[in-house]
């Protein structure tokens, strides 16, 4: 053998096997590295990979994926990680797990040093790094919790508020009106006694030639009998007032008689929302749950997004003409994947195991959904079954959770600053099943609790009344069954809750205001009767002193009205006997005068010397000097 | 040090050697063919072991693989034109589908047009560039030799006197 030829080839032969035997390796691992770092953002570690050819296997040692988010916790850590591949599928170019082993898996543990990479910049506290999934419940939540309790302090404050009947209003109301009213008449009244006082001076101070104060009085006759017909006016108008004023008496009283009805009824219906006594109380601990157990889906569903949405790696040049076999295996496949780890439930540590099966990376290829399926058992025992579709256009998960904690819990619901409710429960059972496609959840997560027993604890300033109403409404709760039922859009799903914790609680309030309320029936009936009678008589005495009042002055002004032009008569009424001894009259002249009633009344339009004596010659100036 | 130099040496050696230029120009035309079809593939791991197990020039073949990787990539459009031609055919469809699902062949990736153009350019040019070396080689090697000679470095490849007698053996 020539030395020349075959010393190169060994050469060559020994680079590849010491390539294979050290640095592959290391490299394999160093891409891994990469790859899960470039996915997860975060430092991801590696410790030992171990490939083997025959037959064709891999053991990686024990990996932590850091979180992005919190970069002092793990994502995801695990001891090992060993699988073989499927050597025919391996000729063929893919990869196929028959069968592997992941064991050590945990969530959330600590790291020793931060799990930030160094080219990336640190997470901002404030931006959205979770699913966002239950954005706005803690506001919600609060809202019916204040709701609930509003409610309830309303319907405490029925018993003794008497601004809620309605014949107590009108009456007050009506009584403003009727105060207004008697106001303005007694304003008319007052303006005709001005005016009748006005008048007299007048005619006390009436000045001039006795023509200038026939012509004065003559005015102010005529003025004192508009007033009259003011007061004459105003004396027809007020017997009306009395026909509305019963009229009125009839509305009040027929609001009475509603109110009693109203507040009767009221008693009869009397019910709190049971629902919104359940969001309220149960809500918030229903919702943690079922947000804890939805961001996971949530976050396999980004992961399983960004593996599906990886940039293709770096192919050959030119393009891939397809000659695959249609019903051949996908490229990469995990038949099955035994799990063992611990996962941390309710701040315990529970050992589980599982099994995940069709891992693949064409799911529409292999036609198959992956199963997970995972059993942890210490205090508390817990079951996990997902099944995840993307063998159908619009990936479908369906998901179910069983938790069970044989042992004695201390649940607390509510809120301390108003009504604390806590639960001791000797087994606890979570039960979850939700429905995720595309982006439409459905779903429910349900919460059994047997025996319980439920202390109340409220905050001073609410009402003591509402403690032992809740008290006795829970008396005879044993057992909690609550529900909360998701459906919508999966980033603002709705959701209703309903617990016997709830229904129980609005049925004793009912229960026990329906028969505090029996025992005030009467005595509520009387009191309104009562405060609307007393309401009527304030206003039945308002008005007979008013009426009462507003005639007097009414009379008194036309008595002064009359008495002004009987005093308008006696001055411009002439003195016949004078004036006929003025004029020079005989008696039969100045009877003549007297009918004319000259003497009772002087008006200078219509009189005419002339006409009443045409054959006497009268010296008109003279007459009024 | 000698470890390092040794492959040097040995192309030196091939270089200088008196019945090498046939096995020059095999080397060539074979690291021309390895040089145009892209790594990374069943058929490049394959044209290597080809290389590597028959007595051809290894030095040769390799400078030419590095020297046609560079210009196997200026001619990648006709390339891939001739590579999607030929498997668009659709007549030969059956014929690549039964080929594909072979084990080991998919790890050729011959399925791929730039692939199979350039290896098939490639074995087009083999015999050619051989015909063309070889009388360049015959004509240059003995005046190579005796210019290299003269160099320090080319002693130095050359080695010990054991080692040129190891090599001449």
């Amino acid at each position: 053998m020539r030395w020349e030829y075959f010393i190169p080839r060994v050469v060559i032969v020994s680079a590849v096997w010491l390539f294979f035997t050290f640095a592959f390796d290391p490299l394999l691992g160093w891409g891994t590295v990469e790859s899960g770092q470039q996915m997860t953002g975060a430092v991801v570690e590696v410790d030992g990979m171990r490939t083997k050819f025959f037959p064709p296997s891999l053991g990686v040692g024990h990996v932590q994926l850091a979180n992005q988010a919190e970069p002092m916790t793990n994502l995801i850590e695990f001891d090992s990680f060993r699988f073989r591949l499927e050597g025919d599928a391996l000729l063929q170019r893919k990869f196929v797990i028959a069968e592997g082993t992941l064991t050590g898996l945990k969530w959330g543990t600590l790291r020793s040093e931060s799990g930030q990479l160094p080219d990336r910049p640190e997470p901002d506290p404030t931006e959205d790094t979770g699913p966002g999934l239950f954005d706005g419940f803690g506001d919600t939540a609060k809202e019916v919790g204040q709701d609930w309790l509003a409610e309830l302090t309303n319907r405490a404050e029925t018993l003794t508020d008497p601004r809620q009947f309605e014949s107590v209003r009108l009456a007050e109301s009506m009584q403003e009106d009727w105060t207004a009213r008697f106001h303005a008449y007694e304003e008319r009244i007052k303006a005709l006694e001005t005016r009748v006082k006005a008048l007299e001076k007048t005619i006390k101070n009436a000045k001039g030639s006795t023509f200038e104060r026939l012509q004065e009085y003559d005015k102010a006759r005529r003025e004192v009998n508009d007033l009259l017909a003011e007061a004459d006016r105003i004396r027809r108008e007020v017997p009306g007032l009395g026909k509305q004023a019963n009229d009125d008496y009839r509305t009040i009283d027929a609001a009475r008689r509603k109110d009693i009805d109203e507040l009767l009824a009221k008693i009869e219906g009397f019910k709190l929302d049971a629902e919104t006594i359940s969001d309220a109380l149960i809500g918030p601990e229903l919702r943690a749950r079922l947000a804890e157990t939805i961001d996971w889906v949530q976050w396999i569903r980004q992961k399983l997004a960004a593996v599906q949405n990886q940039p293709e790696p770096e192919r050959l040049r030119g393009i891939d003409v397809d000659f695959s076999n249609p019903n051949e295996l996908p490229m990469f496949l995990i038949r099955k994947l035994k799990l063992t780890g611990e996962a941390n439930i309710g701040g315990e540590l529970v050992p589980f195991r599982g099994l995940v099966t069709n891992v693949t990376s064409d799911p529409v290829l292999y036609g198959k959904p992956v199963i997970v399926q995972l059993y942890g058992k210490k205090t508390a025992i817990i079951q996990v079954k997902a099944v995840i579709d993307h063998t159908v256009a619009t990936p479908v998960y369906d998901i179910a959770v069983a938790y069970s904690l044989p042992e004695r819990t201390e649940m607390q619901l509510g809120k301390e600053s108003q009504v604390m409710l806590t639960l001791a429960a000797a087994r606890t059972d979570w039960r979850a099943k939700f429905r995720l496609t595309g982006d439409e959840i459905t779903g429910q997560l349900k919460l059994q609790q047997s025996p319980v027993i439920v202390t109340v604890n409220v905050e001073k300033e609410i009402k003591p009344e509402i403690k032992r109403i809740l008290e006795q409404s829970l008396r005879g709760v044993n057992n909690i069954e609550a529900t909360i039922a998701l459906s919508g859009p999966f980033k603002r799903p709705k959701w209703k809750v309903k617990s016997n914790l709830g229904e129980q609680i609005s049925a004793g309030m009912s229960d026990v205001m329906s028969r505090e309320l029996d025992l005030k029936r009467q005595e509520l009936a009387l009191k309104v009767d009562l405060l609307t009678r007393e309401k009527m008589a304030e206003f039945d005495a308002m008005l007979n002193d008013q009426f009462k009042s507003l005639v007097a002055d009414l009379n008194l002004s036309e008595q002064n009205a009359q008495n002004l032009i009987q005093r308008l008569a006696d001055r411009s009424g002439l003195n016949i006997e004078k004036l006929g001894n003025k004029l020079g009259l005989d008696k039969k002249q100045e009877e003549l005068l007297r009918k004319s009633g000259l003497d009772k009344k002087f008006d200078l339009e219509k009189f005419d010397p002339k006409k009443l004596f045409p054959n006497k010659k009268i010296d008109f100036k003279k007459l009024f000097d | 040090m000698f470890y390092l130099l040794r492959p040097f040496r040995f192309l030196a050696k091939a270089v200088t050697s008196e019945n090498a230029p046939r096995q020059l120009a095999w080397g060539f035309a074979l690291g021309v063919l390895i040089g145009l079809v892209p790594k990374g593939n069943l058929i490049a791991v394959a044209l290597m072991m080809i290389l590597g197990a028959t007595r051809v020039n290894l030095g040769a073949g390799m400078l030419a693989a590095f020297i046609f990787s560079w210009v196997g990539m200026l001619a990648d459009p006709l390339t891939h034109r001739m590579g999607l031609a030929i498997l668009e055919i659709e007549s030969l469809r059956p014929f690549c589908m039964s080929l594909y699902n072979l084990p080991l062949v998919p790890w050729t990736h011959f399925n791929n047009s730039i692939v199979l153009g350039s290896l098939l350019l490639g074995i087009a040019l083999l015999y050619p560039v051989y015909r063309l070396t070889v009388p360049q080689f015959k004509r240059y090697t003995p005046k190579l030799e005796e210019r290299l000679k003269k160099f320090k470095v080319v002693k130095l490849l050359w080695g010990t006197e054991w080692a040129g007698r190891l090599g001449s053996e």
